[in-house]
């Protein structure tokens, strides 16, 4: 198993460095050695997973890495069967992804370097679930937060393309700026960083150490996730190539925060207070994001703010303990949302490059296949029953119910009816109203090449069976939470009758009051391009421009800040500091210059100086 | 005595200087050439010191004594341990690339030039080598001449103001060290009756706590805290930064400033256990201060190389932070990472003087897009940036971590605070590339810039290398001086435990 | 009274000079009078035996004419300090005088009588000898001073140093007066010997102190010592400048040691004064000079405060740190002065700062030599200066001075800067016109070749001197 492991992250790694110093050479053929290397992974992870099914479980190490006195730690991997299914959703839709983008970048002059960036992505994430203790995932989870920073800026000659990958990056480096001293006190605390040394040992925390190690740690998991309050940067993220938006920003990446989350649940578990924490973040995350996601009028920023919301939703299902819901809602938003982001970015091709709802509409003749794998993508992300979607996110709210947490659950069904409304305002919007957009621009669409449109199609098929496979609950729990029965223990029969029913049906209520607000403000009428999105009241105005709150960390804190830098580099360093130095330095000068007036050249002062000298000499020795 | 191999290594380079005086004035090819092969020489001659290194041993290796002034107990003693090891290579690695790097930039007084760093390269080699507390104070302050002229005669517009502050600040910072190294001679001999400069054994004298241990410690701390620079004494480094020619600047970054971090590690800790634990706090909050003050500063600067200077005053608060932790993650992370900045903020450096050469101007606002016209060279400013502000997978996390996780032991504010360092360096070193190499071509002079010469390739790949591979396998470096940390500290505890007070 | 021994030996290194000063006198009104090269030749080789000589007395413990004469390890090393002073002037002196047409015989015996003066001053036993001998130094001194007669700085210069020269002899021969008023005698190692401090005693000391304040230059007592800087021909300002003031510090040493240590009086707090107001003085007005040879006069003030910080810090370390400093100080100033001589243009132009901007073009060596120079100067090691006033410097910390270390250090860190500035203008500036004529003269280039390899030696092996220094003063604070 050992060498079938390392080979998950060493193919893509391969690949990486093969098209960042050949990909010149290779130029369109680049894709070559992308999808193959991701292919390779892919089978890869295959072998392990069904080794992992067979109750396999693997660890292993690669070299020491940084060693300073009782501070140990090594290039160390360990794989479970939750590994394993991250592995499996990594490397299928990375592929999936990759092959997609064939077709997408076809053309792009920085075709090599685009597979590049993306196998080291593809590299980095899997090393990142993989990885066996907290520093290696570390390291792994700044790693791909430099591909999201290399991939959102991939288009450099774009200001706003390199602006976003920055302030990701740097959002990213606050959340990590928590993590970091997160490892560093769990450290302190255990003396280990190696997953199972310190799940197995949490109970010598003490519940408030355990507090803050959680909450810590959950702060780069806000960053990375793009959790309230750091959230900021995923919108900005759609600069990238769409393929990037749903491999990284919707599958992936921004996943890694519940991954993690999940993985040291026990420690978690060990502090209440972080759990609670987790839920409500994700609760008012979830609600916060689907109310802007409702409003706003770039495909991709509805997909964007849709996937904060999602994440939303499994962090509230971790932080109420259902961890398995959480990873399964993860596994099935990875399929429908990257199924919307590519179908979107199947859009975007199809109109040269249009973004804006506004001016799309009546596609879905011209483009059947994108149109129904859409279709499929928006009611898996809605939740209509027999998608995946729909077992996962009602897992999720029913765990939130049955663990006690009305309140969330509230704000989470409501952000359910918001999340079945955006999807379908979406899809209406862009195939199904009327056509929008120029004439010219309506002429020239097209469906794209099949090498794009097939995996629209694999990924529609896994957003449609995926739920049904694994996600129906038969006796304890569903398929899939027995398989991760070995990481995270089976509650007990917890829901179930009358309650559970109830549930659904108000799940199965909320979808379609979702969609059929959606249908009466769109579908029944024609709307006129303006009116979509447009404020009419202020709240409309507040949910467009996100609450404001790129706009109020600018006034609060990087205006200020730049201001206040500005004043340290003029006021203080180049006035206070260096002033005293050189003023130092001129009054030694400027005395020198009034000790010099005393050199008369004239030879009485000189024997009265002298004079005046022996007098002082005499009467300083007699004084004594 | 014959002279041994750090003998060798410590003196080829003046020698080499010497000799390279006869080579004609008008012979400046050559001249480089010469230059250029006495430094890859040293560097070759160094680089068994590492292989044949033990890191297993904690004392000197490699070790040559030899009297001098036996009068006045000062002797030739030489060695290294594994806290100065990296440093010797540090230097003997970097020279030859500042040299390299200076074949087109310095097209006056070649020769001279070569000289210069030559016999710079010798002082700050001695001073890491050096086990004699006299032998050391002459190769600091012998080294500051030859730094002087690169600087002032080799340098900006501006170059004698900052030739002659750079002097000057120093000077004053290590005279007051002279009275302290001879107050320090003084006490031990009439405690012990050996009066003897050796310092193995003056750092195992257990000077009494009180106010003369105190102004000892401060009078070398202040020598060390001016080269380090600790803030608030920097204000030097900005001018010499940037009126420094590229070679000069590397060298300033690269090594230079090690040295005060250095003389913290070698003889403030050691000598002055007790003061240096009571005086821990005040380190931290300089450090720290410089820390976040520098990122700030940086982040307002339009020029590169002073955004790049006021970038040390940050990078090296961290390492700060680490050697006064005192603990072993610390002190193993201070050293790795004075080496890390040494490569790191050296190879910025470069790039910045190749960029320079090109365009003759410094300013951020005059790129701009620089990845459309020179990929190459854009793409290892980036790399190289990334290492600076801390990336996992290169040089400088490796440092910054271990920096943090020793400082988080002992204290958690200080650790916070840091920290807080790897976000602003993030901000200010990628608003930089975003201003440098991204965006669009907004100036047309940036259309038809050359990409990386083969010699530039050369340059840079080395310090490329060693970035990865410290990032990598930092083992392979840390391995060498966890002895000697590990005994440090031992020391350190065990004489402020002697001297009644209780280490932490 | 019975006539006293006449011991040649005691006199030996005295009485060669002073022969061959009349040799020179003698051999100046001989034919061929119109070529004078011969003369500084003979001068050196009388020098130069006199310097052998010391090294052959070495070890030597007289005293000869009732203690009036002491010829001792401390007389000896001084005089060897003497003689490479004199042997450099006479080097520089050659091409000088001749490029101005101004060779002559006399002016080697005035340089050689001077010598005499200050070889006697440094085995003075006696105040009487002290007076003596530093009266022939002086007025020969003065003499030479006004050498340049055509020039009327010079004239200026030679007056000015003989008023204030003999306003400061009146000082110190009262002085001489009190304190034999007060004791009964001039012999030093009598006045040591008698007990009770009265305050004739005190004035006494204090009106000696003048005399020897006036010769080394200390302040307040130096202000005559830039303008005759200037004035004096350059060959003669590097004699006043290391000789004479080697003489005044060997003769003072003596003084303090022998006649005034501890018992009597304590000066020290004195010196101390002393020493913190002549080291700032001369550091700080340095800073405002843009006449090199003011510059230096400035820096020599500052440089006799070094020494009266090793005399503060007093004992065998202090003294004996002294002899050393003035050793490595007489190479180094004669070596600085030496390179300003060799540049220095025949109307006594050519020594201001701007005159070097670019030197480092015209005359790469000789901007070399002078850097290390003005290196040793500063204090930088390897170079002599270092080693100086490391002794120095751990000599008053040693004695408890710290604060007075201090005070010296941030005071060379001050001298720095005008040394530096020399520097840039060599180095770092560009000619402001052509540079001067290359200045060919072997004689030059030797001394300054044998000042350049005296401070070397001194910075990177210092180990013997040292030694040698400590031997010589130890046997004096018995």
């Amino acid at each position: 198993m050992s060498t079938t492991v390392w080979l998950i992250p060493a193919c893509p790694l391969l690949g990486a460095l093969v098209n960042m110093v050949f990909g010149g050479a290779l130029g369109r053929r680049a894709h070559w050695v992308g999808v193959l290397a991701v292919a390779a992974a892919f089978v890869s992870a295959d072998a392990v997973f069904a080794r992992v099914l067979d109750g396999q479980v693997y660890a292993g190490e690669l070299f020491p890495w940084i060693v300073a006195g009782s501070f140990k730690t090594a290039v160390s991997v360990q794989v479970d069967s939750l590994t394993a299914v991250m592995l499996l959703v990594v490397t299928g839709v990375g592929f999936l992804i990759h092959v997609y983008s064939v077709g997408y970048m076809d053309g792009d002059p920085g075709y090599a370097r685009f597979f590049a960036y993306l196998n080291l992505f593809v590299f980095s994430m899997t090393m990142l679930v993989l990885a066996g203790n907290f520093l290696v995932l570390y390291v792994f989870w700044e790693a791909v937060g430099l591909c999201s920073y290399l991939l959102i800026g991939f288009w450099y000659e774009r200001p706003a393309a390199a602006a976003a990958g920055k302030k990701a990056f740097i959002v990213n480096r606050v959340g990590d700026f928590g993590f970091g001293l997160g490892v560093m006190w769990l450290w302190t605390a255990l003396g280990t960083l190696d997953y199972s040394a310190v799940f197995n040992s949490v109970d010598r925390l003490a519940p408030a150490t355990a507090t803050g190690i959680a909450l810590l740690l959950f702060m780069g998991a806000c960053g990375k996730s793009a959790q309230l309050p750091l959230h900021v940067w995923l919108p900005d993220a759609m600069e990238g190539p769409t393929p990037v938006s749903a491999l990284i920003h919707a599958a992936t990446m921004v996943t890694a925060g519940v991954y993690m989350v999940a993985r040291s649940h026990a420690l978690f578990e060990r502090s209440g207070v972080a759990l609670e924490v987790v839920a409500w973040i994700g609760g008012l995350t979830a609600i916060f994001a689907a109310t802007t996601a409702v409003i706003q009028t770039d495909i991709k920023r509805v997909l964007a703010y849709s996937t904060v919301s999602q994440l939303g939703y499994m962090f509230a299902a971790v932080g109420v303990g259902a961890y398995a819901a959480a990873v399964f809602h993860l596994v099935t938003h990875a399929f429908f949302k990257s199924l919307l982001f590519l179908g979107a970015g199947s859009v975007i091709h199809a109109l040269g490059g249009e973004q804006d709802l506004r001016r799309m509409g009546g596609l879905a003749p011209r483009m059947v296949p994108t149109a129904v794998t859409m279709t499929v993508g928006a009611a898996g992300l809605a939740g209509v029953p027999g998608l995946a979607g729909f077992f996962s996110k009602d897992a999720i709210l029913a765990a939130t119910y049955a663990g006690g947490h009305p309140g969330l659950w509230s704000v989470l069904v409501l952000g359910a009816f918001l999340t079945s409304f955006y999807a379908f305002r979406l899809l209406f919007l862009a195939f199904f109203c009327m056509p929008r957009m120029a004439k010219e621009t309506a002429h020239h669409v097209h469906e794209s090449p099949a090498v794009m449109t097939v995996p629209l199609g694999a990924l529609a098929t896994l957003t449609a069976l995926a739920g049904f496979a694994v996600g129906i609950p038969s006796g304890a729990g569903t398929p899939f939470e027995r398989f991760l029965a070995s990481v995270f223990p089976l509650h007990e029969g917890e829901g179930g009758g009358f309650t559970a029913y109830a549930l659904l049906l108000l799940s199965v209520i909320v979808v379609a009051a979702g969609f059929l607000l959606a249908w009466l403000m769109y579908m029944t009428r024609a709307v006129a391009p303006n009116a979509i999105g447009r404020p009419k009241t202020r709240l409309h105005t507040l949910l467009l421009n996100a609450y404001y709150v790129d706009r109020i960390y600018d006034a609060l804190i990087v205006r200020p800040l730049y201001a206040f830098s500005v004043f340290l580099a003029r006021g203080v360093d180049l006035g206070l500091l260096d002033g005293v130095v050189n003023g130092l330095g001129r009054a030694v000068v400027g005395s020198a210059q009034r000790l010099r007036r005393l050199q008369t050249g004239y030879v009485v002062n000189y024997a009265l100086t002298m004079l005046l000298g022996v007098v002082v000499l005499i009467g300083f020795l007699l004084a004594r | 005595m014959t002279p041994g191999l750090l003998t060798w290594v410590t003196f080829l380079p003046a020698l080499g200087g010497l000799g390279l005086a006869l080579v004609p004035r008008r012979r400046s090819d050559l001249a480089r050439v010469v230059a250029l092969a006495i430094a890859v020489a040293v560097f070759a001659l160094a680089v068994p010191l590492y292989l044949t290194f033990d890191g297993g041993r904690a004392d000197p290796q490699f070790e040559e004594r030899a009297g001098w002034m036996p009068t006045l107990g000062v002797s030739y003693h030489i060695g290294v341990d594994g806290i100065s090891l990296l440093l010797v290579l540090l230097t003997a690695f970097l020279s030859p690339l500042a040299l390299a790097s200076a074949w087109r930039a310095v097209e006056e007084r070649t020769k001279e030039f070569g000289i210069a760093m030559l016999i710079l390269e010798t002082g700050m080699i001695g001073v890491f080598v050096s086990l004699d507390l006299f032998l050391f104070y002459v190769f600091w302050e012998a080294m500051l001449i030859p730094m002087y002229f690169v600087i002032g005669v080799w340098g900006g517009p501006d170059r004698i103001y900052a030739a002659i502050k750079f002097v000057l600040y120093t000077l004053v910072g290590s005279l007051l060290m002279l009275v302290a190294i001879l107050a320090l001679y003084w006490q031990h001999g009439a405690a012990t009756g050996v009066y003897t400069f050796d310092l193995p054994v003056l750092s195992r004298f257990v000077l009494a706590p009180g106010l003369a241990q105190d102004l000892m410690f401060l009078a070398f701390a202040l020598a060390f805290a001016i080269k380090v620079p600790l803030f608030p004494f920097h204000t030097w480094l900005p001018d010499a930064h940037v009126e420094a020619p590229t070679a000069g600047s590397v060298i300033l970054a690269g090594v230079l400033l090690k040295m005060g971090t250095y003389g913290f590690l070698r003889f403030c800790l050691p000598l002055f256990p007790d003061a240096s634990i009571r005086f821990a706090p005040w380190v931290f909050a300089l450090a720290v201060i410089g820390i976040i003050y520098g990122a700030w500063v940086s982040t307002v600067q339009p020029d590169l190389k002073k955004l790049v200077a006021y970038s040390s005053v940050s990078h090296l608060g961290f390492v700060m932070v680490g050697l006064f932790t005192l603990t072993a993650q610390g002190l193993v992370g201070g050293i790795i990472q004075m080496i890390n900045h040494g490569l790191s903020t050296g190879a910025l450096f470069l790039l910045v003087g190749m960029i320079y050469e090109r365009r003759h101007t410094r300013l951020i606002a005059d790129f701009g897009g620089l990845w459309r016209v020179i990929p190459a060279f854009s793409a290892l400013f980036l790399i190289v940036s990334l290492s600076s502000l801390g990336l996992p997978g290169l040089n400088g996390f490796v440092g910054e971590f271990l920096i943090l996780v020793g400082a988080f032991q002992v204290n958690r504010l200080v650790a916070a605070l840091a920290t807080s360092g790897i976000v602003f360096a993030a901000v200010y070193l990628l608003w930089m590339c975003q201003r440098v190499i991204f965006g669009p071509v907004t100036h047309p002079e940036n259309r038809r810039l050359a990409d990386l010469s083969a010699r530039e390739w050369a340059v840079l790949v080395p310090a490329l290398v060693l970035i990865v591979w410290i990032g990598v396998y930092p083992v392979a470096f840390t391995g060498k001086t966890e002895a000697s940390v590990g005994a440090l500290i031992a020391q350190v505890q065990s004489k402020a435990a002697a001297a009644g007070v209780r280490a932490r | 009274m019975q006539f006293p021994a006449v011991s040649v030996r005691a006199l030996l290194p005295a009485l060669i000079v002073l022969g061959t000063a009349g040799l020179v006198l003698v051999l100046d009104l001989l034919p061929p009078r119109a070529r004078k090269g011969h003369l500084p030749v003979l001068s050196l080789a009388g020098i130069v035996l006199a310097l052998l000589s010391t090294t052959w007395l070495w070890g030597e413990e007289t005293r000869a004419f009732h203690g009036m004469i002491v010829l001792d390890g401390y007389a000896l090393f001084l005089q060897l300090v003497i003689c490479y002073a004199a042997g450099l002037v006479v080097l520089l002196s050659i091409d000088y005088l001749h490029e101005r047409g101004l060779e002559s015989g006399e002016y080697y015996a005035l340089v050689l009588f001077a010598t005499v003066g200050m070889l006697l001053m440094a085995a003075a036993g006696d105040l009487i000898v002290v007076f003596l001998s530093l009266e022939l130094m002086s007025l020969s001194l003065y003499v030479l001073a006004g050498y340049f007669r055509a020039r009327l700085a010079s004239g200026e210069a030679a007056m000015k140093y003989f008023l204030l020269g003999a306003f400061a002899s009146a000082f110190f021969l009262y002085g001489i007066a009190l304190v034999y008023g007060a004791t009964g005698t001039t012999n030093l190692d009598r006045i040591g010997a008698s007990t009770g401090r009265d305050s004739l005693l005190t004035i006494g000391f204090a009106l000696l102190l003048v005399g020897f304040g006036f010769k080394i230059s200390s302040v307040p007592f130096h202000m005559w010592a830039p303008d005759v800087y200037v004035g004096a021909p350059t060959s003669v300002t590097v004699l006043v400048a290391t000789g004479s003031k080697t003489a005044a510090f060997a003769a003072l040493i003596r003084v303090l040691v022998s006649a005034f240590r501890g018992g009597q009086l304590d000066s020290t707090a004195l010196l101390w004064v002393l020493a913190v107001a002549t080291m700032t003085v001369g550091n700080v007005v340095a800073i405002a000079q843009s006449n090199l040879k003011r510059m230096l006069a400035y820096s020599s003030v500052a440089h006799v405060g070094y020494m009266l910080v090793g005399l503060t810090a007093g004992g065998a370390l202090g003294a004996g740190a002294v002899l050393f400093y003035l050793l490595v100080y007489t190479f180094t100033t004669a070596g600085a002065f030496g390179v300003v001589l060799l540049l220095e243009r025949a109307a006594g132009e050519g020594v201001s700062l701007a005159d070097y901007a670019g030197l480092a073009r015209g005359h790469g060596v000789l901007a070399l030599v002078l850097s290390l120079f003005l290196l040793s100067l500063i204090g930088i090691p390897p170079l002599g200066g270092f080693v100086g006033k490391f002794y120095l410097f751990g000599a008053a910390v040693r004695s408890g001075y710290v604060g007075l270390a201090v005070i010296g250090v941030l005071n060379s860190a001050v001298a720095s800067y005008y040394y530096l500035r020399l520097i840039v203008y060599m180095y770092m500036r560009e000619p402001e016109a052509a540079p001067p004529p290359s200045a060919t003269s072997f004689a030059g280039g030797l001394a300054l070749a044998v000042a350049l390899a005296g401070v070397i030696v001194l910075g990177v092996m210092p180990a013997p001197f040292i030694d040698l220094a400590q031997a010589a003063v130890t046997p004096l604070l018995r």
